[in-house]
């Protein structure tokens, strides 16, 4: 049971969703964007949170669509997992977003929560962030798509009050052959200790990465370095290549994340084709 | 005549219906609505002194009754070492302990007036490990444990942070050593963790106007329950009424006595008024007690021929911020120190320490897991050192009738036969066929063995009664006082009765909820004797019962009482069945055509109280505190993976001499249900505690436990040795089952990599330290 109140609204419309969180928070409110509650609940429960306000994005058309757009797919924010799992159109989605907690927690948890939310992992995000995708982002003055180039760099770049909308992926990149490795402390119900997907392209391997560095992120120095060099090198000189340092916490050593990325590295970099349907 | 021969076979538990179907009312599912509710607070802090509490905006907060600190309860209270108040008192000693609660008419307004009670806490220096605990100029936990009540068996030590201290001295140490060729000595641990029971801890009191106390509660122990409120709080037993409902999971956790004292504390505080008391999840992981930790040193010799020559062990209980009932895990473990191993000469230390972790209490095994980890990864390591098969090691010094156990006393012809189990175990896992194989593609299936031995723990006059009401078809009611938490005891029981009436077992009905007041006195559902000694109980208000439906029906027969005998609803004499009555026609009075009624209604009484059990000698540990052995051995079998050393459990194979199955099913059940959570309990579980002693998964988010796809494929069988006393042969089975598996993982494990892993949890980083020689 959760002991505070907070006021909660259920906005027809993305515009209306904004003007009452830009009223809230001109109140001095908290408000929260809220989909599946999965983070929120959780969190508020231990009392590690206490929003004003929650509100609930489900009703939002935009937030709930799922559709072929011309030579994208677009996936609206509020989706729970399991539907964005089960739609046919994005294999490494599928195999990426169906790692994320359980069944039926994927049953509530959203796309856009689980990319938007507080906890470090993210892991939705990667296969956005290996292919040419979009993010559509409503903010008080409309709509607004973006690369995901410009709108993330650790953490979607979204302004207070910015509702990220949808995510649209172009189809080709989605057809892309790849590969993932996901690394947990002892059982696949946890954090990741290491989850690193790749996409195998002409010109080299896409690789991004959740679990080893306190945030999620697209390894552009790592995929520069391995067409120049041979992969030991690489893994010999990661501390410049990764974004940050290697992350060390009550699920594991640093030193153990990083033996697990070199291990990953080396098994990304021999698929060199990938798989197209794992 | 029919033979119904109800023991022995797979006969559907009696309240699965409901259960599948969501009809079974736990404690929490009770409502009405003259029900106040309870919320705690609860301590932020693993070790500090309680500057200030302020509980005026809490006290002034919609709805609320009452609010409560520590200093509204200066009392004590405890099953065997009476160490804790209700509420912390000055001092917070662990991080979760409660220190004030709040009374209110919703469960809401509870936490939300919970919420504003402000607590000021100075930070005081956190005892991290019993190691550390027992150091020179360590903080001193429990400054006042020289005033602490506590029973004659456990010996604390005050001005220390030892607890209790139980002694084994067999033999002489020395003279073990000098016979021994080979000697191997080394230390395992494991943290504290939760026993995450599916219903947390509940208890509903209330007080009536005419001074009855009527507690509900998720108890294993009711009686105990009534026993010590009726001891702390100076109130007469017959005025306590504790109502035991089917309980969602114990596992020891709802032995003792857990939250019906501070209920009982509420109620009164409100003018008597019912009050609730449920723990959320988080508080039933770390705020309510959960599962020791260990560390043990290990020092074990034997003749290059293998013969086992001595052990001398240390064992160091971590029961965090309170001992309670756990110091009788110490005792427990002292007794069987040795595992099931013929051991001439033996030293134990066995200590029950202070530290600032969530505290401890009975966990299934009671000791014997703890104890099996370091003597289970002991003998593997000697056998390495020997070059010798681990199994065949463990062939060779298996107890068997006759052998002495730690405590001095001679197993006798009951003991059974340990060596046909790791046999069968060996076959069941193909031991023969290689303990370790590397695979083409790199992995590494390997083999451990681990073996067990447990007797109930428990006090000397344990006991148990039944009785036996009937209906007016000649059905009977079964009264006991063992609580149905979900090993399926009710049906057990009363597989026994229709067993020894000859009767259908659909004509045994059973009663779920123990009422105290109403049940006969029966201990506790503990200990893995329920089966044995209530089952004797029923057994002997089944003869009671005989004699009575014979001693009625032999007038209207006009024969010989002793000829008569009963069977398949019907009384009659044994060389002419013809000659004969209908139970029913007799279990409720005999009515003659004419209208007179003799005999009145059958009721049949039965009781059982252990057999010759004693205490130990305080200087060595002689003695007989134990029942029946039940033993087994165990094997696991895993697939690793050597880069990163993840790993699969592929096959658990368990042989456990149970004497007689009386329910295969559930047997195999609780043997499957043991291992899995043993296999959680070593590979997974365990608190996560920062430097200042914080748990960092209390939730079940972050705490993980074995989920339904990672079970190994299950190999159970059992070896039938009759318990000469037991009914029908049987012994205990409840808990054993997870005695030999974190040392059988663990072996498996060493074995996979080549290198000793002699700490639990098993996570692939551990083993993976250990393979590649980092601290």
């Amino acid at each position: 049971m959760i002991a505070q109140s907070f006021s909660y609204y259920k906005p027809a419309t993305f515009k209306e969703a904004i003007d009452i969180f830009g009223q809230l928070q001109s109140e001095g409110k908290k408000p929260l964007y809220y989909a599946g509650g999965t983070e929120i609940i959780s969190m508020t429960r231990k009392e590690l949170l206490r929003p004003d306000a929650l509100i609930d994005i489900k009703e939002i058309a935009e937030c709930r669509e799922l559709y072929e757009d011309g030579d994208y797919i677009c996936y609206g924010s509020a989706l729970p997992l399991t539907k964005v799992i089960e739609a046919p159109y994005f294999p490494l989605l599928s195999k990426v977003a169906r790692t994320v907690a359980d069944h039926t927690v994927r049953n509530r948890l959203t796309l856009g929560g689980n990319i938007c939310g507080r906890l470090p992992y993210r892991e939705a995000v990667l296969p956005f962030l290996l292919s040419d995708s979009l993010a559509v982002i409503g903010s008080k003055d409309g709509i607004r798509t973006e690369s995901i180039a410009t709108a993330y760099d650790k953490r979607f770049l979204l302004t207070e009050g910015d509702l990220l909308l949808q995510l649209k992926v172009d189809k080709q990149s989605a057809a892309l052959p790849y590969h993932s490795i996901r690394k947990e402390r002892n059982g696949s119900v946890d954090y990741p200790l290491l989850h690193a997907a790749a996409m195998y392209t002409d010109s080299g391997l896409k690789l991004a990465v959740s679990g080893l560095c306190a945030f999620p992120f697209r390894a552009e120095l790592i995929e520069e370095a391995l067409k120049g060099s041979i992969l030991n090198t690489v893994q010999n000189k990661l501390n410049e290549l990764l974004p940050s340092s290697i992350k060390q916490d009550h699920l594991a050593s640093a030193e153990y994340r990083g033996a697990l990325f070199n291990l990953a590295l080396s098994e990304l970099v021999s698929k060199k084709g990938g798989t197209v349907n794992a | 005549m029919d033979h119904f021969e109800v023991v022995g076979r797979s006969v559907i538990r009696k309240e699965s219906p409901d259960k599948v179907s969501g009809r079974v009312k736990y404690l929490n599912d009770l409502s009405s609505p003259d029900m106040l509710h309870a919320a705690l607070k609860t301590s932020t802090h693993a070790h500090a002194r309680i500057a200030s509490m302020d509980i005026k905006e809490a006290a002034a907060s919609p709805g609320v009754r009452a609010v409560l600190t520590g200093k509204d309860f200066p009392q004590y209270l405890g099953l065997y070492l009476g160490d804790k108040t209700p509420l912390a008192i000055n001092k917070v000693r662990y991080y979760g302990e409660p220190v004030a609660v709040v009374v209110a008419d919703t469960k809401l307004a509870a936490l939300r007036a919970a919420e504003l009670i402000k607590v000021i806490y100075e930070p005081l220096p956190v005892v991290d490990s019993p190691s550390i605990a027992l150091k020179e100029g360590a903080p001193i936990l429990h400054e006042e444990m020289a005033s602490y009540a506590h029973i004659s068996a456990i010996m604390p030590e005050p001005g220390t942070n030892i607890a209790n201290r139980t002694k084994i001295r067999k033999g002489d140490i020395k003279s073990g050593f000098e016979a021994a060729d080979v000697v191997v000595a080394d230390s395992f641990s494991f943290p504290p963790g939760d026993h995450v029971a599916m219903e947390p801890r509940a208890a509903i009191t209330e007080i009536l106007p005419n001074g009855q106390v009527i507690i509900h509660s998720t108890t294993q122990a009711p009686f105990v329950v009534r026993a010590l409120m009726a001891e702390y709080f100076g109130i007469e037993p017959g005025k306590i009424t504790v109502i035991a409902p089917p309980i969602g999971g114990g596992y020891g956790g709802k032995a003792g006595i857990q939250l019906e004292g501070l209920a009982y504390l509420l109620s009164k505080s409100v003018g008597g008024r019912k009050v609730k008391l449920v723990n959320t999840r988080e508080q039933d992981l770390i705020s309510s007690p959960g599962h020791i930790g260990f560390e043990a040193k290990v020092r074990l010799g034997a003749t290059k021929e293998g013969v086992l020559t001595f052990a001398e062990l240390s064992f160091l209980f971590d029961t965090g911020a309170y001992a309670d009932y756990a110091v009788n895990i110490s005792r427990a473990a002292a007794i069987a120190c040795t595992g099931p191993y013929r051991i001439p000469n033996v030293s134990c230390d066995s200590l029950c320490v202070y530290t600032n972790h969530p505290f401890a209490t009975a966990y299934r095994g009671f000791g014997h897991v703890e104890l099996a980890f370091a003597i289970e990864r002991s003998i593997d390591l000697l056998a390495e050192k020997l070059g010798m098969d681990a199994m065949e090691l463990r062939l060779k010094n298996a107890v068997v009738a006759g052998d002495t156990t730690p405590t001095q006393s001679v197993l006798d012809h009951n003991t059974g036969n340990l060596p046909e189990c790791i046999r069968r175990v060996g076959s069941l896992i193909e031991w023969d066929k290689g303990t370790v194989i590397k695979k083409e593609d790199g992995k590494i299936i390997a083999k451990g063995m681990g073996c067990l031995w447990k007797a109930p723990a428990m006090p000397t006059n344990s006991d148990g009664g039944a009785i036996l009401t009937f209906n007016e078809d000649g059905s009977i009611n079964l009264h006991c006082g063992a609580v149905e938490i979900g090993q399926g005891i009710k049906t057990g029981l009363a597989q026994l009765l229709a067993e020894k009436l000859q009767m259908s077992i659909n004509q045994v009905h059973v009663v779920y909820d123990v009422n105290t007041t109403v049940a006969p006195h029966d201990w506790a559902t503990a200990a893995s004797r329920s089966l044995f000694m209530v089952g004797r109980a029923v057994l002997d208000a089944a003869d009671d019962t005989i004699r009575q439906l014979c001693h009625t029906a032999a007038a209207v027969l006009r024969c010989p009482e002793e000829d008569l005998t009963v069977a398949n609803g019907m009384i009659f004499v044994k060389d002419e069945p013809s000659i004969s009555l209908k139970v029913r026609e007799v279990a409720l009075g005999y009515v003659y055509p004419d209208g007179t009624a003799v005999g009145g209604q059958v009721i049949g009484r039965g009781k059982y109280i252990a057999r010759r059990l004693t205490s130990l000698d305080p200087l060595n540990g002689a003695g007989n505190p134990a029942l029946e052995w039940t033993m087994g051995a165990q094997a696991i079998e895993v697939e690793l993976d050597p880069r990163d050393c993840s790993y699969k459990i592929t096959r658990a194979a368990s042989v456990m001499d149970v004497g007689k199955v009386i329910n295969p099913h559930i047997a195999r059940g609780q043997v499957i249900g043991s291992i899995g959570m043993a296999l959680s309990f070593a590979g997974k579980e365990g608190f996560l505690l920062n430097e200042r002693g914080q748990v960092q998964n209390s939730d079940l988010r972050s705490y993980k436990i074995l989920r339904y796809g990672e079970q190994p494929e299950y190999l159970i069988d059992f070896v039938e040795t009759p318990q000469g006393d037991g009914p029908y042969g049987m012994r205990g089975l409840g808990e054993q089952g997870v005695i030999g598996i974190p040392g059988a993982l663990a072996n498996a494990l060493s074995r996979a990599v080549g290198k000793p892993l002699n700490r639990l949890p098993l996570t692939p980083e551990e083993i993976w330290k250990s393979k590649e020689g980092k601290k």
